[in-house]
C-alpha cells in the first residue's frame, strides 16, 4: 500500500468518525417563555422583532468544532434581555451562501474545514400592565448553551 | 469575446447559482403544532406525556433539490384538545447512517449526489388547554 493511498484511506475513514459533530441542538433550560405562537396566556405586547444568526467553524468535516455549539433557542433567550418570552419563534439551521462558499472552496468540500449556521427570529415581548402574570423569567436571564 | 473565454464565463455563472439556490434551500426549517413551547416547562399541566419523533431528510444535488415528500415538518403530531405542546428541543444530526451512505461513497461518486440527514424533535404532551392571547403589536409577517 503506498503513502498515497494510505493517505487516501484515512480521509475517507475519518468522517465516519467525526460526522456526528454535525449535530446541532435547540436545546434551553432558562426562564424565559419561547414560543412559536402569536402570545401568551396573559396580554402582551410586542417590544421589537429580532433575527438573529449564529455560525459555528469546524475542522475535519466537522470532528474539531470550535466555539460554543450552536442552538437557536438560546440565541433567542438571548434576545429576550430582560424581558420574558419570545414569541412567533421560528427556528432554522443549514448552511447560507458564506458557509457553502467556506466550505465549499476553501475547506475543500468540507474536508479540511467548514461552517454551518443556526437562525432564530421571533418577537420579544412583555406583559401589558393590565396582566397578571407571574412574570417567569423576567428577573434573570438564566439561559444556557 | 473568445469561445474559451465564454465558456468560462458559463460555467462561472451556473457555479454562482448553484450555489446561491442551494445556499437557499440547505436549510432544516424547523415548524412545529401552534404554540409549542420550547425549553422549561410551563406551570401546571400535569403529568407530561414524553414524545419523540426521528425522520430523514434527504436532500439531491448539494441541498439543490430536496425531497418535498420527505418533510420534517409537525415531526411531532399537533395535540389533541386538553394538550398542549411544551419543553420542546430539536436535533439536526448527520448520524452513522447519513455518513455510511452520503458522506464516504460520497467521495467516490461526486459528494453532492445524495445528501440525507436528520431531524428530531422531543417534546412533552401537557394536560390542559393554553388560552393564547396574541400579542399586541405583533408584525403580520408573524402571523401563523
Amino acid at each position: 500500500m503506498t503513502r498515497t493511498t494510505r493517505t487516501l484511506m484515512l480521509c475517507l475513514a475519518l468522517p465516519a468518525f467525526a460526522s456526528g459533530c454535525f449535530t446541532v441542538n435547540h436545546r434551553y433550560a432558562g426562564e424565559k417563555i419561547l414560543t412559536n405562537g402569536p402570545g401568551l396566556e396573559q396580554p402582551t405586547r410586542v417590544v421589537r422583532h429580532f433575527e438573529a444568526h449564529d455560525r459555528q467553524f469546524f475542522w475535519l468535516h466537522g470532528g474539531i468544532p470550535t466555539g460554543e455549539p450552536l442552538n437557536a433557542l438560546a440565541l433567542a433567550a438571548e434576545q429576550a434581555g430582560p424581558h420574558p418570552a419570545v414569541v412567533n419563534l421560528k427556528v432554522k439551521d443549514g448552511q447560507d451562501l458564506a458557509d457553502i462558499l467556506i466550505t465549499h472552496v476553501p475547506c475543500l468540500l468540507s474536508m479540511l474545514c467548514g461552517t454551518w449556521s443556526a437562525w432564530a427570529e421571533g418577537d420579544v415581548v412583555d406583559y401589558t400592565a393590565q396582566s397578571s402574570a407571574p412574570r417567569r423569567g423576567a428577573q434573570t436571564p438564566g439561559f444556557t448553551r | 469575446m473568445s469561445i474559451r473565454l465564454r465558456r468560462c464565463a458559463q460555467t462561472l455563472l451556473v457555479a454562482i447559482v448553484s450555489l446561491q439556490l442551494s445556499g437557499c434551500l440547505f436549510y432544516m426549517n424547523h415548524e412545529l403544532p401552534p404554540n409549542t413551547t420550547f425549553g422549561g416547562r410551563p406551570a401546571g399541566g400535569g403529568r407530561p406525556q414524553h414524545a419523540e419523533h426521528s425522520k430523514l431528510k434527504p436532500y439531491l444535488l448539494a441541498g439543490l433539490l430536496p425531497y418535498p415528500g420527505f418533510s420534517t415538518k409537525n415531526l411531532l403530531q399537533p395535540p389533541h384538545r386538553g394538550q398542549h405542546l411544551a419543553n420542546v428541543e430539536i436535533e439536526t444530526q448527520f448520524n452513522w447512517f447519513d455518513t455510511i451512505v452520503w458522506v464516504i461513497p460520497g467521495f467516490f461518486y461526486g459528494y453532492y449526489v445524495f445528501a440525507p440527514r436528520h431531524a428530531t424533535v422531543r417534546g412533552d404532551y401537557l394536560q390542559g388547554d393554553r388560552h393564547v392571547v396574541p400579542a399586541q403589536g405583533t408584525p403580520a409577517h408573524a402571523s401563523r
